[in-house]
């Protein structure tokens, strides 16, 4: 009964939600982490353009954001929801809520990157007559490169962990499905069918991150 | 013909502010850089000549005093002037700092890119590098497929590659083994030698400036305590941290006890002769050798000798009598030297 060709057709829906979801909020969340993160990173006091006032407004908005559970700030976030996607339920409603937890997640990922680059390089690069510019572009993103990689497939991961609590407000994706069927209808077997599926969403995801991380990793012979 | 200098540092001092209130990194150091020559600049860890190195280019600022680089005072320039500058002097460091995930060919264009050069001539450029510094054939590999002394090549092909005036050596040498040492103050020496680079060696070893330097400042406590040719500081150091560092491994090999002793010098012309034993015989007084060894500097031998004196102030007199009558420098050392 549970493979039946309703149930499939559902399954098959929420698994191209989850992915739309999971990779559109991800790469909006890139868009707006990267920078936030080179930010954060070049205005540190030891950084290569020190501006502390900005880089701890910064850090704090950052953590602000980061300390409010996903589960609150979709709620509170709907209206803003409403007014960007013209909707407050299925998948691309949970985009927005998702960006704005995944963007200040991803700016810590991207400044941790950063940080590892060795500060020997950066000063090399200094010593040529590069511009802030320059060494962002020519070292810190290529050099940062393995590091970056490996945050995005944590990051990406986690994004999908938070997607399927989208499912308590109608957003649509295989939490929706898990929470609808196993949770309000007591459907234990939809329940573990659903999970079984994010399971191996992540491992793929994260283990294509770490390949990825690995083949371009010039430091290992 | 005295020509001014491509690096001239006048007055120039540096203050940390720290958590603890300013400290002084440099206070006051005056010295001419001469164009063509290789300079040496020594001094203990902590004595401040890293950082004098990062103010010759920039990397710190001055806090007084001006740095004039080919008549230009590079302190008082805008920032965009400034590392124009930088592009006119190249730089090696300690651990190399190659780009990881870029191989050596494009470690070599990295400088040419920041220039502005086109990527063909950028290329060409460094691949005439490669063959310079010998590493042609692995233009191809990455950094960490690279031993130490390669990778130090890599990074001098680097520092030349926009045909800078100056080549700054941060303790270049310092993290590589003897033989490879060898081979890249060699190479340093070419490249004075051929492209007419003037070369500034920061070191904390005795070695590596009388392997390559015509003149070396040394430098203690934030202060320069000497300047001079290095084979004049070698035979007539007048600073106390001069005589530490000539001294170099005599200091933990000899018993400073209350003893006198004297550090004599001689040249290549004199160890022709038995100086010891002549003095020996001449004087009636048998002499100790404490500590002796030959340097090369300059591609000049030169050796020293620790000699303890005897006790009896006559026969000791007579000793340095002798030493006096064949023009052998020596000079007395003491416990307070080191």
């Amino acid at each position: 009964m549970i493979f039946s060709p309703e149930i499939i057709e559902l399954i098959k829906t929420g698994i191209w939600e989850t992915l739309f979801m999971v990779f559109a909020s991800s790469a909006i969340s890139y868009l707006i982490g990267i920078p936030l993160g080179i930010i954060l990173v070049v205005t540190d006091k030891e950084g290569i353009r020190p501006f502390p006032a900005l880089q701890q407004v910064l850090g704090i908005a950052i953590n602000l954001l980061r300390s409010i559970p996903f589960i609150i700030l979709l709620i509170m976030v709907l209206p803003l929801t409403r007014a960007i996607v013209g909707t407050a339920l299925g998948a691309k409603a949970v985009v927005p809520p998702l960006v704005i937890a995944a963007s200040p997640y991803i700016a810590r990922m991207v400044e941790s990157s950063f940080k590892e680059v060795d500060a020997g390089v950066i000063e090399a690069a200094k010593s040529m007559g590069a511009s802030t510019f320059q060494i962002i572009w020519k070292v810190l993103l290529p050099e940062a490169k393995p590091s970056l990689l490996v945050g995005a497939a944590i990051s990406i991961t986690t994004i999908l962990g938070y997607s399927a609590m989208a499912g308590f407000t109608g957003g649509g994706g295989l939490g929706t499905i898990a929470i609808n069927y196993g949770y309000y209808r007591y459907q234990t077997d939809m329940m573990l069918l659903t999970v079984a599926i994010l399971v191996i969403i992540v491992q793929v995801i994260q283990e294509a991150g770490m390949r990825l991380a690995r083949v371009c990793d010039k430091r290992i012979r | 013909m005295e020509e001014t200098p491509i690096i001239r540092l006048k007055g120039m001092g540096k203050e940390f502010k720290t958590a603890n209130g300013p400290v002084v990194a440099l206070d006051d150091i005056n010295l001419d850089i001469r164009k063509g020559e290789i300079f040496g600049i020594i001094g203990l860890s902590g004595a401040g000549k890293s950082t004098l190195v990062r103010c010759i280019n920039m990397l710190e600022i001055p806090t007084s005093g001006e740095v004039v680089f080919e008549g230009q005072n590079l302190a008082a320039l805008p920032e965009r002037e400034q590392r124009k500058a930088r592009q006119s002097m190249g730089m090696i460091f300690q651990q190399f700092n190659l780009l990881a995930q870029r191989n050596v060919v494009k470690n070599v264009c990295f400088p040419m890119e920041i220039a502005g050069f086109p990527r063909a001539k950028a290329q060409a450029r460094a691949m005439e590098l490669l063959k310079l510094v010998g590493l042609e054939d692995r233009a191809g590999a990455y950094p960490a497929q690279l031993s130490g002394g390669q990778k130090q090549r890599v990074a001098i092909a680097r520092a030349i590659a926009t045909s800078p005036r100056v080549l700054l050596c941060d303790e270049a040498t310092s993290a590589l083994d003897p033989n490879t040492t060898k081979s890249i103050l060699q190479l340093l020496k070419e490249i004075n030698r051929d492209l007419g680079i003037t070369v500034i060696v920061i070191t904390h070893e005795m070695a590596v400036i009388e392997a390559i330097c015509d003149r070396v400042a040394i430098i203690d406590h934030s202060h320069i305590a000497e300047v001079g040719r290095v084979s004049d500081i070698f035979t007539d150091p007048k600073s106390r941290i001069g005589r530490q560092l000539i001294l170099g491994d005599a200091v933990e090999n000899v018993r400073f006890d209350n003893s006198r002793k004297i550090r004599i010098t001689f040249d290549g012309r004199e160890s022709m002769e038995p100086v010891i034993a002549n003095m020996i015989l001449a004087s009636k007084v048998p002499v100790n050798i404490l500590y002796a060894s030959t340097r090369d500097i300059g591609g000049k031998a030169k050796g020293q000798m620790i000699i303890q004196l005897p006790e009896d102030e006559a026969d000791a007199g007579r000793a340095l009598n002798y030493l006096k009558s064949v023009k052998i420098l020596f000079e007395e050392v003491t416990g307070d030297d080191i």
